[in-house]
């Protein structure tokens, strides 16, 4: 093997200076990908905000631009929960809406008059740019630069971070991912540097990811958790203590500030492995000084007689946590966090959670679908973070196992994988580029500036050479770490000294690099551009055809071309021109925000679902028969009643679909409602074989009043596949008002009750004593708040 | 699908981007970073060698 010539400064930083301006071309380039890789929405259909809950967060932008940010804090909405309403200051994550407002506010300050709406539909791709960016940060401060571009390119594509960011889709994580990331790095840098100034970043980093999204919890229990891998590792240092303690001092403080954690951030067991852990990182801190100060003796004595009284006092305050956590029926954790710790505890206890089809588990294709080549890659990033393992490399190893498995639980978390994945796979392929690329080099420098043959080594001819120690730039950031630990720690500086001098010893003494052949090194990069060059044709066809759809509008392409269905503008838009502004308007929890951001009518509950018996009423309303739903509707001053409706044009997500839920959430607080009463033989069926109670429900009468009209009297359910059961029937206590083109939103009112009984006076109070003894004996099988 | 929209009084027509344009773009600019990436890695590469 040749031996080089002494390193030339000139070409060094040229070449470091060549690097410098690549790179930053590189992420102005990842910067713009990301950003036109997600408007495709707007290309294919309109700028429009997207699927639910971003337009209550569109709604809750508008009302904080036009009212400013004190009446938002003190803003209680009326139009929603009727007549509970909604204290919006106190129950919202106000990270997007302020973020969004201040944009709006600073490009309307420089004059450029954009509306609300755009600000809104665009924040998602503006913030996926950011995301990548801090994705290259932190990554780089785990492995280097090259890992971070590598990572940053994976990140602004990965489909998992798409489907969540796309233009249109206004929703918390838009803005929480790119808080997410930008925290983990200021921890890493902390961790790295010993700086304070990137703790105090670092506090103040998840404050703004504690205002934007509800998973804050999920940095609050990992930073944690990796404080203490730290301490049982051995690797505790004062780098660790400074990374850690002021974040939980300062941060859970700035949390507490946030009106909808509140004192959450003290007493939900959700934090307290933090402040655990807190307590463990100051006894070893206080063990290490101690130690320092003490003889090996007195230090044994010191730590007896300290353990001692340590056990004491911690089962003492465990016992307390205990009795206080025991008294809450979910030991202090949330529902949500509860089933992510327990994946069946929602489906037995929780219907509203278990109901949501984002909170259901993923399948395994759904890993290859948004992860794509990540998957693979992932294990060797693993790998590669123990060769050799460092703080920051055990942290992103300890980041892709728990997202992993929370993955595993709940198919929203594969958002949360997504940035861990991209961060390993990054590494991994670093990793191999940097084998590749130098193979390439030293093979050309071989071939071209020193062509004779060099008498060295036998095994010059055997490509695949053992390495001893790599020397990369990570044991140069070992050295880098050691250095900067003399600059900080001046008291034991001379030993500190005698440390870095024996490291950068080391690599001197023995160091033999890995080189492939050109020939396969080359093809190796080719193969690996050609995996890349998938991975990208696949998230861009993912942005494109799977997650570009608003939701709000639906096309389908046949043998006679597009056909777009926007019933629900549609049917919002009818609401909005034909009712009155305090008609109240009942539906199932899912149209709830869309209906007061686009109709501007009170709803009675939405898709907050904080209230579970409201929303058990209406569900209960729902599955009961037309005369007790109109009194159930009457008694919540409802006049409209929206339902949605699939079966003529095949749209499988209609409330016939979802009705079992209502069922189930209804029946969860009013027993009356039974679902075995549904289901004929344990089948959910809509045909003539279904049972009388389901046949007499209003959801049914609801959705296919009429329906018999639209293919000759078949009545043929596109979505069940089958023919009605009931098929010619009359409303009684409902009145068709609208229906949309293609039947999929339909719109009833609530006929006005009966001024007066014509006649029917004796035969009423002969059925009154009837009814009485009746409702007796049913109130002892099956009570019926109702009557 | 393509909007033509006539841009100025110079008779200057120029056509709005569609969605396979777009995918075009997206496609090119990925495989293109993911190259300048490798190239990155080629350039920062440092072949030292040194034997015992």
């Amino acid at each position: 093997m040749a031996i080089p010539e002494s390193p030339n400064p000139m070409k060094s930083s040229l070449r470091n200076a060549s690097g410098g301006v690549l790179c930053y071309f590189i992420l102005l380039l990842i910067g713009v990908l990301a950003f036109s890789i997600r408007i495709f929405s707007v290309i294919k259909y309109e700028s429009v905000i997207h699927e639910f809950d971003p337009y209550f967060n569109y709604r809750v932008t508008q009302f904080l631009v036009k009212n400013g940010i004190y009446d938002f804090w003190n803003w209680f909405d009326d139009r929603t929960w009727y007549p509970l309403g909604r204290v919006i200051g106190g129950t919202v994550y106000p990270g997007l809406t302020l973020t969004a407002g201040s944009l709006w506010w600073f490009l309307n300050s420089l004059n450029i008059p954009l509306s609300v709406e755009t600000v809104c539909v665009f924040t998602a791709p503006i913030f996926s740019a950011n995301a990548a960016w801090a994705t290259y940060l932190l990554t780089k401060e785990v492995k280097g630069t090259g890992a971070g571009l590598t990572a940053a390119v994976f990140l602004s594509m990965v489909p998992s971070y798409i489907s969540r960011s796309v233009a249109g889709s206004y929703d918390n994580e838009a803005v929480a991912i790119f808080a997410l990331i930008f925290t983990f790095y200021l921890y890493i840098k902390t961790l790295n540097t010993g700086s304070l100034f990137y703790a105090t970043l670092n506090a103040l980093s998840y404050f703004y990811m504690v205002c934007s999204w509800g998973g804050y919890t999920f940095i609050i229990n990992l930073i944690p958790m990796h404080a203490l891998l730290c301490i049982v590792t051995g690797r505790y240092s004062s780098r660790l203590y400074i990374a850690y303690a002021p974040l939980i001092v300062l941060g859970t403080l700035l949390a507490a500030l946030v009106p909808v954690v509140g004192f959450n951030a003290m007493m939900t067991s959700e934090h307290f492995a933090s402040f655990l852990v807190f307590i463990i990182i100051h006894v070893v801190a206080f063990v290490y000084y101690v130690k320092g100060m003490l003889s090996l003796r007195m230090f044994k004595v010191a730590v007896t007689v300290l353990v001692t009284i340590g056990m004491v006092v911690c089962v003492a305050a465990v016992a307390v946590l205990i009795a206080v956590v025991a008294a809450s029926p979910t030991k202090g954790w949330s529902g949500r966090s509860l089933s992510l710790l327990d994946p069946t505890y929602a489906s037995k206890y929780i219907p509203i959670i278990a109901s949501v089809s984002e909170h259901q588990p993923p399948t395994w294709p759904s890993y290859f679908m948004d992860i794509n080549v990540l998957a693979f890659l992932v294990p060797a990033g693993i790998v590669a973070c123990f060769l050799p393992i460092s703080d920051a490399s055990s942290f992103a190893v300890l980041y892709i196992v728990t997202s992993v498995y929370f993955s595993g639980v709940m198919v929203r978390l594969m958002l949360v994988l997504a940035p861990a994945a991209c961060i390993l796979s990054g590494i991994a392929l670093s990793e191999c580029f940097d084998v590749l690329t130098r193979s390439i080099k030293f093979n050309l420098y071989n071939l071209f500036e020193n062509p004779s043959p060099i008498v060295g080594d036998s095994s010059s001819d055997d490509s695949a050479v053992s390495e001893k120690v790599k020397y990369d730039r990570h044991s140069g950031s070992d050295t880098h770490e050691e250095v900067l630990k003399s600059r900080t720690s001046k008291k034991y500086k001379k030993k500190e000294k005698d440390v870095v001098e024996k490291i950068v010893r080391k690599p001197k003494n023995e160091k033999r690099l890995l080189v492939l052949p050109l020939e396969a090194s080359i093809f190796t990069t080719v193969l690996i551009i050609i995996l890349g060059s998938f991975y990208v044709i696949h998230c861009v066809w993912a942005a494109a055809e799977a997650y570009s759809a608003p939701s709000i509008v639906l096309t389908s392409h046949s043998h006679d071309g597009l056909h777009v269905f926007d019933d629900f503008r549609e049917a919002y838009s009818w609401l909005s021109h034909n009712t009155e502004v305090n008609d109240k308007v009942a539906s199932w929890w899912d149209y709830g925000y869309q209906t007061t951001a686009m109709a501007n009518r009170t709803v009675i509950v939405d898709n907050n679902t904080w209230n579970n018996t409201h929303i058990a009423t209406v569900g209960t309303a729902m599955s009961s028969p037309e005369k007790p739903a109109w009194e159930i509707f009457q008694s919540l001053d409802v006049k409209y009643v929206l339902v949605v409706f699939g079966g003529l044009v095949g749209y499988s997500s209609d409330d016939i679909n979802k009705f079992l839920w209502m069922v189930r959430i209804g029946g969860g607080v009013f027993p009356h409602i039974k679902e075995p009463d549904y289901l004929r033989d344990g089948q959910y069926r809509i045909d003539s074989h279904a049972t009388p109670t389901m046949l007499n429900s209003l959801m049914y009468k609801l959705s296919y009043y009429r329906f018999v009209e639209t293919d000759g009297g078949k009545g043929f359910d596109k979505v069940r596949r089958t023919e009605i059961g009931k098929k010619n029937f009359k409303l009684t206590h409902f009145k068709e008002v609208f229906t949309t083109h293609h039947w999929m939103v339909r719109i009833y009112m609530l006929k006005p009750p009966k001024n007066r009984i014509r006649g029917k006076l004796k035969k009423s109070k002969f059925s009154l004593k009837k009814r009485s003894t009746s409702i007796k004996d049913s109130q002892i099988s099956r009570p019926n708040p109702w009557h | 699908m393509g909007l033509v929209v006539r841009v100025g009084g110079f008779g200057f027509t120029a056509k709005m981007m569609n969605d396979q344009d777009l995918g075009f773009f997206a496609n090119l600019l990925g495989v293109f970073i993911f190259i300048l990436v490798i190239a990155y890695h080629y350039v920062l590469a440092d072949p030292k060698y040194e034997g015992n």
